[in-house]
């Protein structure tokens, strides 16, 4: 025993010695995209590409907790404020990190974010956002690294609408350009942050490059290059992190993608809730007519059978594989009160058939679709160009030929897909809505108040008005409130909801600590690093550019 | 010489090349149109979470995406995709011949006008054409669809006509015909179109695999034949994303796409032996 | 001849300016939302659309919306993309010219060369095997989606055997400093697969044309007359025969010239090619109408351009054939 104690020493010390180099695990990372960020700048309109790389640039003052409650205003994580206190239930101070600064080498103040939040509280530059802040009464400094937040109104989640909704811009670059000509503007084609990430260089139309803030205050960043190449067709974005061009992936198809990658030995693939659901939306009001109800839909009883006729669950597993679960309300799988939701009608044609004939509805000519007064049960259903949705509607076009109900599919481009859903000219339409992680969301679609603006088919129950008013109004625990909301909105049927989402992700596999954001995918890149026995050849080329 | 419309037929009958295309799209046809009843349902999906699945005895060219059974889909979709590709074929050829021969022959602001306007039309992005159908139709009736993609088809055909007869025109055989008093519709019909028919049937033997792949195209915009009804073009598109794991999927209707053209292409052969019998 | 040129010229001044007419009001009569890309994401606002549709002008009635056109088409200025805001379309498209040239150039060099030797070469064999298998191939790869093509490629030579790029025009990460001779070796191999699958059909095309134009030339008198007076038949072909042949092939050539700022949808969405043809066909699909107009306005003038030289290429390889 003793004797072999030399030899393991001899064994050990060049591994030793190996270890001492300085191993780096620092590495350059290429993100393909499917959209163009085009202005990643904070207060203009945005796709969420933009949002994605703003969100590298741009801090913000705090960040909410992974998976939590975002009323929880203690699992926040710190970003540009370094702790916050409540004053009262409408006052909320925070203190700033003193170490922030810009990227120009400016500290960061309470004069930048007072600045910020009286324009983002403006409703003449970004009235979206300006409804989220509508309970926001004053924001005032307290010396240089203290601001004051005070709401009009008590209610759960002003938190999280102050610290998520506003991303702090440097005062002294931008105040002096007009609101109007901010998109237009220098900083916005080289902006000027105060994230882990800042702007280098962009080819319009191919690709952007961010390189890492050496001396960023929350921690360094391992990751010193991120290239965002922007490839939008499907087969274009495979073959390129199959050939090893880019390490990252956000989106591909759910049931041919996965075996593709898992086939590639360094790719290895990641999954997170998504902020999406996906939904068949009734037309409450007549066909591109918005003065009369929907002669069939605007009956409830309709739309329950016809939610009855439909067995969602092979639909959404041929189509996503196991990547979604069957949607039961507008709440996708990120926002924690996705457990709160349960399914108000089971799958059942016989009293979908039962349904429909209390309705008048029978197939009376024995073509295997329903009549009444001689007018065949015929349903429009708009369906925009996405391949999941382009996979779904035929299975859904069958089985409702199955209960005698005809669906005539209608494929139109994006345009004018958008065109028909705001004049209200559809019977069905296969949309999808992109939330944020607040149960909130659901005002802008599925209210009487919403109806002038997303809530394109035209649903108003005031009883569900004012279970959500109750819900987002209350301070204690919330979840008897959300789930009083979700079940009167099922009941109702208002849409057939089909799919809440994976999100899928493909990822290189020497990236270590990796950790992935529905709300903001890429958020946490500064903290990923490189597995040092796994560095490629363009780990090494890294290093800030230029 | 030729003779009638009749003796050209009987001609390219004759003509092996032309017998077996004929035989070829006439099969074609008449299955697309006779054998659905005997065949499997294309659109009922038996297993749909079973997906793709490769051809075997209950399913000789395997099942799509959905489950659906691919020969009975294939078999249907000819429907569809023969109707367009021989309709609007021979209507986008007839215009695009008749137009070039005008302008090549007549010459002077006849030829200015057609042939600015032809370059004002190969200016548009046909697609932008086309997308305008949508304010007329929101479904369209493949009788219109034909109509338009024949319409919208025959301005680069009338190109090449044009040069070939600005070409032929100069040729002793129909300077001796103008000389002998022929009329200009009459040298336009016996000498000008024989000898230009080359690349009108070149035109028509590629146009017919373009025009099948652009009413796919066309139906992602609303405008082509909506689901569930198969055409071999879209299914071409829809294997797209499974094209390397499910390849049967593109396989088929796109083998169908190429007999036709084959098919188109023979008969082409036999119409130009026949127009000149001394290349016979 | 001088008095046609000029003639001709005014002619295709006014085809230019009434295709661009044409096409802007047939974009403002065709349906669809030019907002949508902007606000497909997320719900919108009735006001937060205003103020977009203010932006761009779309608020304004059609005369107004193209006086201002006209007016900045004077100034050299064609917009502001809706997409891209607030990319000026100009530099937009100046950005995107030199990847479409380039792969169009390299395949309008291909397509006429090689696929008029090999028609020639065909139609001097008619009826051999050689002539059968190739018009047969040609045919197939003609009714090939180019898609497919492109897809069959990239999974064989850049995913199985790794030889070559799957896409992109340049790599990603090439270093700022790489001399040009590295920077020429990258463009080249994301070069071969773009143009290897658009050059496929487009051979095949020549290919076709040139043969069926040979064949008829056959028939001719004076190719009979060459080959009586004893001329060899390599002399024949392409001293006698095939200079015939130019007019159809220059037509030919003319239509394909468009190409070189019209680029190809397909191949450069597959290949994510950087060029024109994916930009025009994003600014259709999303209705960015001061992106499509440019577009269009480019490969317009292109178009009209190879009219006229056409016609002048006409007149140049057979003075008999001057169009009046």
């Amino acid at each position: 025993m003793i004797a072999t104690r030399p030899l393991i020493f001899a064994l050990l010390l060049p591994l030793n010695g190996a270890a001492q180099r300085p191993a780096s695990d620092h590495g350059s990372l290429v993100i393909i995209m499917g959209q163009e960020p085009s202005t990643p700048v904070p207060t203009l309109l945005g796709a969420k590409a933009n949002n994605d790389v703003s969100d590298l640039l741009f801090l913000r003052l705090a960040w909410p907790g992974r998976g939590l409650n975002p009323a929880d205003e203690k699992h926040y994580e710190p970003e540009l404020a370094r702790s916050w206190t409540r004053q009262d239930s409408l006052t909320i101070a925070f203190d700033l990190d003193p170490r922030a600064t810009w990227h120009d080498g400016v500290p960061v103040t309470s004069r930048d974010v007072v600045f910020s939040f009286s324009r983002m509280m403006d409703p003449a530059i970004d009235p979206q956002r300006a409804l989220l802040l509508r309970f926001l009464a004053r924001v005032t400094p307290e010396g240089d690294h203290r601001v004051v937040l005070r709401f009009s109104r008590v209610y759960s989640l002003q938190f999280f609408d102050a610290v998520t909704s506003v991303q702090p811009l440097p005062a002294h670059l931008v105040d002096s350009i007009p609101a109007s000509r901010f998109a237009a503007s220098e900083f916005a084609k080289h902006p000027v942050g105060n994230g882990p990430y800042r702007w280098v260089r962009r080819e319009a139309g191919r690709q952007l490059e961010l390189a890492a803030v050496p001396g960023f205050f929350l921690g360094v960043p391992k990751i010193d290059r991120v290239v965002l190449l922007v490839a939008r067709d499907p087969d274009a974005q495979m073959n390129l992190i199959l050939d090893g061009t880019a390490d990252a992936l956000e989106t591909f198809p759910p049931v041919s993608g996965p075996p593709r990658l898992r086939a590639n030995t360094p790719i290895r693939l990641l999954t997170m809730p998504s902020l999406t659901v996906s939904y068949l939306l009734f037309n409450q009001r007549a066909y591109g007519d918005r003065s009369r109800p929907h002669p069939i839909l605007s009956d409830v009883e309709i739309r329950r059978a016809l939610t009855m006729a439909l067995d969602r669950s092979p639909i959404v597993r041929s189509t996503y594989g196991a990547y979604g679960q069957v949607a039961n309300a507008p709440v996708p799988l990120a926002q924690w009160t996705n457990r709160l939701v349960t399914p108000a009608f089971a799958f059942d044609p016989p009293g979908a058939r039962t349904l429909l004939a209390r309705r008048g509805w029978a197939d009376r000519d024995g073509d295997g679709i329903v009549e009444k007064d001689g007018v065949p049960l015929a349903l429009r259903l708009n369906l925009p160009p996405n391949a999941a949705r382009l996979t779904m509607a035929p299975q859904i076009q069958e089985q409702f030929r199955r209960v005698g109900v005809r669906l005539d599919i209608v494929r139109v481009d994006g345009p004018v897909w958008i065109e028909r859903r705001n004049k209200g000219e559809f019977d069905l339409d296969f949309s999808a809505a992109t939330m944020d992680l607040s149960p909130t969301n659901v005002v802008q679609s599925w209210t009487c108040a919403g109806r002038n603006g997303s809530n394109v088919g035209q649903y108003c129950n005031p009883v569900v008005d004012s279970l959500i008013e109750a819900a987002t109004f209350a301070t204690t625990a919330t979840d008897a409130q959300w789930r009083a909301v979700y079940a009167a909105l099922t009941r109702d049927a208002p849409a057939i909801f089909m799919v809440a989402p994976v999100t899928l992700f493909a990822l290189h596999n020497r990236f270590r600590n990796v950790t992935l954001r529905p709300e903001s995918y890429y958020h946490d890149i500064w903290r990923w690093s490189v597995d040092p026995s796994r560095r490629i050849a363009r780990d090494e080329s890294g290093g800030p550019s230029r | 010489m030729i003779g009638s419309l009749k003796d050209l037929l009987r001609r390219a009958w004759r003509h092996p090349s032309g017998r077996w295309g004929s035989l070829c799209l006439l099969a074609l046809a008449l299955v697309a149109v006779a054998a659905p009843p005997f065949l499997a349902s294309p659109i009922e999906m038996p297993d749909v979470v079973a997906g793709a699945t490769a051809p075997s005895l209950a399913h000789p060219f395997g099942t799509d995406q959905l489950n659906r059974d691919m020969l009975s889909r294939v078999v249907q979709g000819g429907q569809v995709s023969l109707a367009i590709a021989g309709l609007a074929v021979l209507l986008s050829l007839t215009l695009g011949s008749l137009v070039g021969l005008v302008a090549g022959y007549f010459g002077g602001w006849v030829d200015a006008l057609l042939m600015r306007a032809v370059d004002a039309a190969l200016a548009i992005p046909r697609l932008f054409i086309l997308l305008l159908l949508l304010v007329v139709w929101e479904r369209i009736p493949l009788g219109a669809l034909i109509l338009v993609l024949g319409t919208t088809g025959w301005f680069a055909t009338s190109r090449l006509v044009r040069g070939e007869v600005l070409r032929l025109r100069h040729e002793p055989f129909v300077q001796a015909a103008e000389a002998l008093g022929s009329s200009g519709w009459r040298v336009i019909g016996r000498h000008l179109l024989p000898n230009a028919a080359g690349p009108i049937l070149v035109a028509a033997t590629l146009a017919v695999g373009d025009v099948i792949l652009l009413e796919a195209g066309l139906s992602f915009l609303g405008l082509g034949i909506q689901p569930p009804t198969p055409s071999w073009g879209g299914m071409v598109l829809d294997a797209r994303p499974l094209m390397l794991q499910a390849p049967w999927t593109a396989l088929f209707p796109g083998a169908a796409i190429v007999l036709t053209v084959f098919a188109v292409n023979l008969i082409g052969d036999a119409l130009q032996a026949a127009l000149d019998p001394r290349a016979a | 001849m001088i008095g046609w040129m000029l003639r001709r010229v005014a002619q295709a001044a006014v085809t230019f300016v009434g295709a661009i007419l044409l096409l802007f009001v047939l974009m403002r009569v065709t349906p669809g939302d030019p907002l949508s890309r902007l606000t497909s994401d997320r719900g919108v606002s009735p006001q937060e659309l205003a103020v977009l549709r203010a932006r761009f002008g779309l608020d304004q009635p059609l005369g107004a919306q193209l006086s201002a056109f006209l007016a900045g088409v004077a100034r050299g200025d064609l917009g502001v993309s809706i997409e891209h805001y607030p990319e000026p379309v100009t530099s937009l498209i100046a950005t995107r010219l030199p990847a479409t040239l380039l792969l169009g150039g390299a395949v309008l060099l291909l397509n006429f060369t090689v696929g008029i030797w090999l028609g020639v070469r065909q139609a001097a064999r008619r009826g051999s095997r050689f002539d059968r298998w190739l018009s047969r191939l040609a045919l197939a790869g003609y009714a090939t989606p180019s898609f497919v093509l492109g897809l069959l490629l990239v999974a064989l030579f850049s995913l199985h055997w790794r030889l070559l790029p799957a896409a992109q025009m340049t790599d990603p990460l090439l270093p700022l400093g790489a001399g040009p001779a590295a920077r020429a070796l990258d463009l080249l191999r994301h070069l071969i697969l773009p143009v290897l699958t658009l050059s496929a059909t487009s051979i095949a095309l020549t290919m076709r044309h040139q043969r069926a134009a040979l064949l008829s030339v056959f028939r001719l008198d004076y190719v009979t007359a060459a080959r009586a007076r004893g001329l060899g038949e390599r002399r024949v072909l392409w001293g006698h025969a095939w200079r015939t042949t130019l007019v159809p092939m220059l037509t030919l050539l003319g239509l394909w010239l468009p190409i070189l700022v019209s680029g190809s949808v397909f191949v450069e969405s597959v290949f994510n090619w950087p060029g024109l043809g994916s930009l025009a066909a994003e600014a259709i699909a999303g209705r960015d109408y001061p992106v499509l107009l440019g577009a269009a306005m480019l490969v317009s003038g292109v178009v009209v351009l190879a009219g006229f030289l056409t016609d002048l290429g006409y007149a140049l390889v057979d003075p008999r054939v001057r169009p009046q």
